[in-house]
């Protein structure tokens, strides 16, 4: 076995929980489901809204997923992706039954903002580098925790989950999305020799 | 056209459990003999077209996994240690679905060395561990890793290691194309006077058989292939046995007990269907291919007045000296992008630190590879970079640093060790009110010294390439596994040992076992060749017994 797949296990033992991964297993099929509605948001198809959150909690997520991916930097980042759309979609389907630690998560970290930094009015609106400031005490929550999972998930899961909105997030990888390769697949296999060429190289360098 | 169907009450020739890498080739093996087979198997009969490219399903959320009637699953690294369970994270990972794991694995095909089947011999007893010889050689099995690697289908370079243990013949297709991570592990190893080599690969790297080549679309480990390429039994095995006219796949058949009478013979197996009712498949004999888990609990469910600690149990051993063979990773970035989310899992290994060198302190040795790990939402949570802090700027520039990212993967041996099993859970039901599998399992010291070791030589591979950044994940004792291997291992003696040679049981004449059960050592972190040559050679003795009349 691989060490990589024991870190598997470790991340979907430690993400268990309202929204790690250990949930989502559980409610796959509702999450299948869904997935289409969530996408005709995120293609495009239909006009964009958002079904669960009020426009200043969507606000305060988006700028909550912007830290964990932001835009700044080459490369799409979070808001790109439009993951917020994924998780509104996800509390009005098949994370419903989750919402509300969601949400509870969600307003305990907006009432640590407003205790910290009574004179911004919101986490959204705040300076960047105040932003920066607070959010680096949260990272050790459990609501962060969630936030941080189904951000990736939003930015990397198939378009037709509701996120990873023109790809952008796979844009950021560097992924291609296609079905067929061909060699070289690579910058370091190109021009490769053959392996009879390149050991008998060695063979004679020894 | 409509496959084969027997009646319940038909006493067939033989009853197969699990249709995966063993089960899968037995059928085919005892219905071309002409016998009449049915394989009964938990999951659904997927086809290629069934498969697709989404990590988020088969990740993480199990997709291939999951059946009715799948037993719950618990751990604990000892009978001291609080038993772990979460019914969405198994410990143990198997498919659940005609051809079985053999349709999400890898497809790594290495053959055990000489030397895997007389450890015992040379070594001597090792303290803690169970250690025994084979009580067949390579030399037996070698026409058997023949006949995997042509009927099969496997892609390799023969002759291109010194280190090669003998074979009749050459791979009956060329190695894949080379990728970047073979080319920098190659380049690596090379530099450091070490004897790289195209990795053997259970995918076509031409047309084959009837089924297409790889199109290097990149999604193996985990996942079905929708090309036929990956050559699992569900593309080659289970499609030839059922065209004999004379085997039936039974799918949706949870197979909960075997059926004995007075005289202590296999009189078929009890299972339930998918709507709940219980069925008695008569036959002849009953041949166990559930895997190294499932076979265990089978033989626990089926205890008896003669049997009382679980059928074939006389030994005690059953479910024990389970093995999950070592691993370890170390990582990389690269100047340029390798785009390692291309093409198959592994293009390159060494087998130079295979034996065990009495030097290093320790018993056990391994295979090292150059790979690529993740898809791109496990790279993202999972990921690998120390450091990394999983937010922000630095996390973003981790993230656009995937297409430049290879791992070097370390894969090693396994002590069997008496206290490291599986048994009836005692806590946690299935969905029948029967109990589900309780694992327990520590790594042996050794085991653990040769994964360090392993990982070290991996990093130096690497840096020898050029990376610009390597880093050696910790090595931690195992909690999870693909490979379930020994639990009901085979031997000469039945005081220590469940199957005989033949992979007959030594207390019920017409009981066999073959799977990763069967296995007495570990090998070093591939087994599925060797057990599919296990269930080659089984098939043809077993069906030998039937036609002579000594089953």
């Amino acid at each position: 076995m691989s060490q990589g797949m024991f870190s598997r296990r470790d991340f979907l033992t430690r993400s268990g929980g309202v929204f790690g991964a250990a949930w989502l297993a559980a409610n796959f099929p509702a999450i299948a489901a869904a997935a289409n509605a969530a996408h005709r948001v995120a293609s495009g198809e239909v006009e964009e809204s958002f079904e669960f959150f009020p426009a200043a909690d969507a606000a305060l997520i988006d700028a909550i997923c912007s830290h964990i991916i932001p835009s700044e930097g080459a490369g799409p980042g979070a808001r790109e992706a439009k993951v917020v759309v994924f998780i509104d979609r996800a509390m009005t389907g098949f994370a419903k039954s989750g919402a509300d630690e969601f949400v509870a998560g969600l307003k305990g970290f907006a009432q640590a903002f407003s205790d910290a930094w009574p004179q911004e009015a919101s986490f959204a609106s705040a300076e960047k580098a105040v932003q920066q400031e607070f959010f680096a005490t949260q990272v050790d929550s459990g609501f962060f925790g969630f936030v941080q999972f189904l951000t990736h998930v939003g930015m990397f899961a198939l378009p037709s989950y509701g996120g990873n909105f023109q790809r952008k997030g796979w844009e950021l990888m560097g992924f291609e999305d296609r079905h067929v390769f061909h060699p070289p697949f690579g910058y370091y296999d190109r021009d490769y020799p053959g392996f009879e060429a390149v050991a008998a190289r060695y063979r004679k360098e020894s | 056209m409509p496959g084969k169907s027997y009646k319940t009450s038909e006493d067939v020739d033989f009853v197969i459990v699990g249709s995966g890498a063993a089960g899968g080739v037995l059928a085919r093996e005892l219905s071309q003999a002409g016998h009449s087979v049915v394989v009964m198997e938990r999951g659904p009969y997927l086809k290629q077209g069934d498969f697709h490219h989404d990590e988020l399903a088969y990740w993480f959320a199990n997709e291939l996994m999951q059946a009715n009637g799948v037993p719950p699953q618990s751990f604990r690294h000892s009978a001291a240690e609080e038993t772990h369970f979460d019914p969405n994270v198994p410990p143990m990972l198997y498919a659940q679905c005609v051809g079985g794991s053999s349709v999400h694995f890898t497809a790594n095909y290495w053959r055990f060395h000489p030397v895997d089947f007389h450890e015992h011999s040379v070594h001597g007893d090792i303290r803690g561990a169970a250690l025994a010889d084979w009580p067949i050689s390579y030399e037996e099995l070698e026409p058997y890793y023949t006949q995997v690697e042509w009927e099969i289908g496997v892609s390799g370079l023969a002759g291109a290691h010194p280190n090669e243990p003998y074979r009749s013949k050459p791979y009956p297709m060329p190695p894949l194309p080379v990728k970047s991570s073979g080319v920098l592990f190659e380049k690596g190893a090379f530099e450091l006077g070490l004897h790289p080599f195209p990795a053997p690969m259970a995918i076509n790297s031409v047309p084959y058989d009837g089924r297409a080549a790889c199109v290097h679309c990149g999604f193996c480990m985990g996942f079905g292939c929708e090309m036929g390429a990956k050559s699992s039994t569900l593309s080659n095995m289970i499609p030839q046995a059922e065209a004999t006219g004379v085997c039936e796949i039974r799918t949706g058949a949870n197979v909960v007990r075997v059926d004995t009478n007075k005289k202590g013979r296999a009189t078929g197996v009890v299972y339930y269907d998918l709507q709940g009712r219980q069925h008695l498949q008569k036959a002849k004999a009953v041949v166990l291919s559930a895997n190294g888990a499932e076979t265990a609990r089978l033989l626990f469910l089926s205890a008896n007045s003669r049997f009382a600690d679980g059928l074939a149990n006389s030994s005690g051993i059953v479910g024990r000296h389970m093995m999950f063979n070592g691993g370890g990773t170390a990582g990389a970035f690269f100047e340029h992008p390798l785009n390692e989310y291309k093409s198959v899992q592994v293009t390159r290994i060494s087998h130079d630190f295979y034996d065990t060198d009495p030097k290093r302190g320790f018993y056990g040795g391994g295979g090292i590879d150059g790979r690529v790990m993740w898809s791109p939402i496990a790279y993202a949570v999972i990921g690998g970079m120390p450091g990394d802090p999983g937010w922000g700027q630095k996390h973003k520039d981790y993230l656009r640093r995937y297409s430049h990212f290879m791992y070097s993967s370390t894969h090693s041996t396994s002590l069997p060790v008496a206290s490291n099993r599986v048994e009836l859970d005692p806590e946690h039901m299935d969905s029948y009110g029967l109990p589900g599998i309780r694992l327990t399992y520590t790594d042996h010291p050794d085991d653990l010294a040769t994964t360090r070791f392993l990982v070290d030589r991996a990093a130096e591979i690497l840096e020898a390439a050029g990376a610009n950044t390597v880093w050696k994940d910790p090595v931690r004792p195992q909690s999870f596994t693909a490979h379930l291997l020994g639990t009901c291992r085979m031997g000469n003696d039945p005081a220590t040992s469940v199957v005989d040679k033949f992979h007959r049981t030594h207390d019920v004449p017409n009981l066999f076992i073959c799977d990763g059960s069967s296995l007495v050592t570990s090998g070093r972190g591939q087994p599925t060749e060797t057990i599919q040559a296990l269930a080659f050679r089984a098939a043809e003795h077993i069906s030998r017994f039937a036609k002579n009349g000594e089953i």
